[in-house]
């Protein structure tokens, strides 16, 4: 996926997003007037027959419009799910991005929608596209108290890593690093690496190493090439600290978990620092 | 913390298959009332009904329905909290409090089948770090014949049903079992849990030479999935090594596997290390 392709669907959700306000609004208005006029009295014999039609054509609309649709992109989800467990990124993003074409009623399964189109992507290394969805989503929805919300803001700061925007990168992690402990474990295993690659671009060194015991341990529990860029970047700080015992040690680590040649290749802007 | 025997398992298992979805429950219920009340109100007139009971019916069905729901909503977020406090802490090697946890969760309607899953696989993993292998056993095999959670969670609970299988004792049904999961295609991290599972089974029967085949296949395919846990895979080939014979190359596995975990740890999990632990030197943590 382009960056253009990237903005065209952001376009899509953001005008999706606004109509299903509108529709909900609508369909409230419709209930709330019915159920009015019949407590009013206004419509004397009229009353509890407007509460009935206006129901019973809210009603059913809302059902149509939040359940069909909203199943369709729960199996167009699912299915890309069996798709990406197989494998194949191409089928999830071609699934992902039609469900986000279709119009639905459940804005926050838009964003999901969208926050898994952004993960593909972000796989298959298009780190712009994937900066743009995420940018999209935390606009629509940028509470750091929702899980989506954090995971996008990771997501997006990873992105902009990866595009060598490293300021760009610790700016959007900020809300997070600053609410560290409401994290729960394995938000926290998405942001350390995250968060110091941030840092070493930065070349906050005895930042990275504060708290180190909790740092390997939390990095023992990441997969290999993640524990081992952690490792990687802890023993390079511990390096320039001159701490050469651990930092010998923790690069030895970082060598067993991973291909050192095969985690340039992963992070080649880390290097560049 | 209580002890996870093979009657905890068994009750945690009744009171998942009580709750799962399938059946038509409260929310199916008070839909059909709510269409049956909204006729009476268009109908009220002719069918005799009080203007007030026409009016008010609909609504308070409206509203049971929303209270319901977000009854159920309320209940799945907390169990799925638990479950990830628990599962968390596990993770971090903190068994009682994850026990402590665990203890605390209702299953009830409304459950993903994923969480489902995990809450057996949580259970699972407490029985196995507390070694009750029997309680393991059965809970992986009761979570296999009543499919309970997601297809990649019902392939690592056959893996680890083997695995407690072996540390039963129950060498005939590990092998059989071990031999059909070796045919069927499967993901690659899981694929290198699968072979760890097997080299152990294949030390444990003293059949070295199987243990030595495919060996580089195999320190690569820990290496690259497995993470921390490849350290456990390189304690049992540095075993097959040390067994066929082979000292300083079993050394160099044994300072591997001791550099990703400690000796320590890898004796509480495999104590048949013990033999290369004695041999070869171990490394340790500069401090």
């Amino acid at each position: 996926m382009t960056r253009t392709e990237a903005r065209d669907i952001v376009r899509t959700l953001r005008r999706q997003y606004r109509l299903a306000s509108i529709v909900l609004f609508f369909l409230l208005v419709m209930l709330g007037l019915g159920m009015m006029l019949a407590w009013a009295g206004t419509l004397r014999e009229g009353g509890l027959l407007s509460i009935s039609v206006l129901t019973f054509i809210a009603l059913p609309l809302w059902t149509l419009l939040y359940a069909t649709l909203h199943s369709n992109q729960v199996k167009a989800a699912n299915q890309a799910a069996l798709h990406l467990s197989a494998g194949r990124l191409d089928l999830a993003e071609q699934e992902l991005t039609s469900s986000l074409r279709v119009f639905s009623l459940y804005r926050f399964g838009k964003l999901l929608v969208c926050h898994n189109l952004a993960v593909v992507v972000h796989g298959q290394k298009q780190y712009s596209a994937a900066a743009e969805l995420c940018d999209a989503i935390l606009l629509l929805h940028g509470s750091v108290s929702k899980s989506l919300g954090r995971v996008c803001r990771m997501l997006l700061a990873d992105s902009r890593l990866f595009l060598g925007d490293f300021d760009g990168a610790h700016r959007v992690l900020q809300p997070l690093i600053a609410r560290m402990k409401g994290l729960n474990l394995t938000e926290q295993l998405m942001l350390l690496p995250i968060q110091l690659r941030c840092l070493f671009a930065q070349r906050r060194h005895e930042d990275i190493v504060s708290d180190l015991d909790w740092k390997v341990r939390l990095s023992e529990r990441l997969d290999s090439p993640r524990a081992a860029l952690v490792h990687t970047i802890l023993a390079r700080s511990l390096q320039q600290l001159e701490q050469k015992d651990i930092a010998d040690y923790l690069m030895r680590r970082a060598t067993l978990l991973y291909d050192p040649d095969a985690l340039k290749a992963d992070f080649p802007n880390l290097l560049s620092v | 913390m209580k002890s996870i025997d093979v009657s905890r398992v068994e009750s945690w298992m009744d009171a998942l298959l009580r709750s799962r979805p399938g059946r038509p429950g409260l929310h199916h219920l008070l839909l059909g009332l709510l269409f049956v009340s909204l006729l009476m109100s268009l109908f009220y007139t002719r069918l005799g009904v009080p203007e007030s009971v026409a009016f008010a019916l609909p609504l308070m069905i409206l509203f049971s329905i929303f209270l319901s729901g977000w009854t159920v909503g309320r209940r799945r977020r907390r169990f799925r909290d638990t479950l990830s406090q628990a599962s968390d802490l596990l993770m971090l090697d903190i068994v009682e409090e994850s026990a402590r946890h665990f203890e605390q969760l209702k299953p009830g309607p409304g459950l993903a089948d994923g969480d489902r899953g995990q809450s057996c696989m949580v259970l699972g993993a407490l029985a196995e770090r507390t070694h009750q292998y029997e309680s393991a056993a059965r809970l992986y095999e009761l979570m296999l014949i009543h499919e309970i959670g997601a297809p990649s969670q019902l392939q690592e609970a056959q893996i680890s049903l083997a695995e407690a299988k072996l540390r039963n004792q129950e060498l005939t049904d590990a092998v059989t079992l071990i031999g059909r999961l070796a045919e069927i295609p499967m993901s690659p991290p899981l694929r290198a849990a699968f072979e760890r599972v097997r080299l152990f089974q294949q030390l444990f029967m003293g059949h070295v030479a199987d243990a030595l085949t495919a060996f580089e296949e195999r320190a690569a395919l820990f290496r690259k999935h497995l993470s921390f846990k490849a350290g456990y895979g390189y304690g049992l080939l540095a075993a097959a090594l040390h067994q066929s014979g082979q000292p300083v190359r079993a050394a160099a596995y044994w300072l591997d596997a001791t550099t990703l975990i400690p000796a320590e740890t890898l004796l509480l999990e495999y104590p048949m290390l013990q033999t290369v632990a004695d041999c070869y030197p171990a490394m340790r943590r500069p401090s």
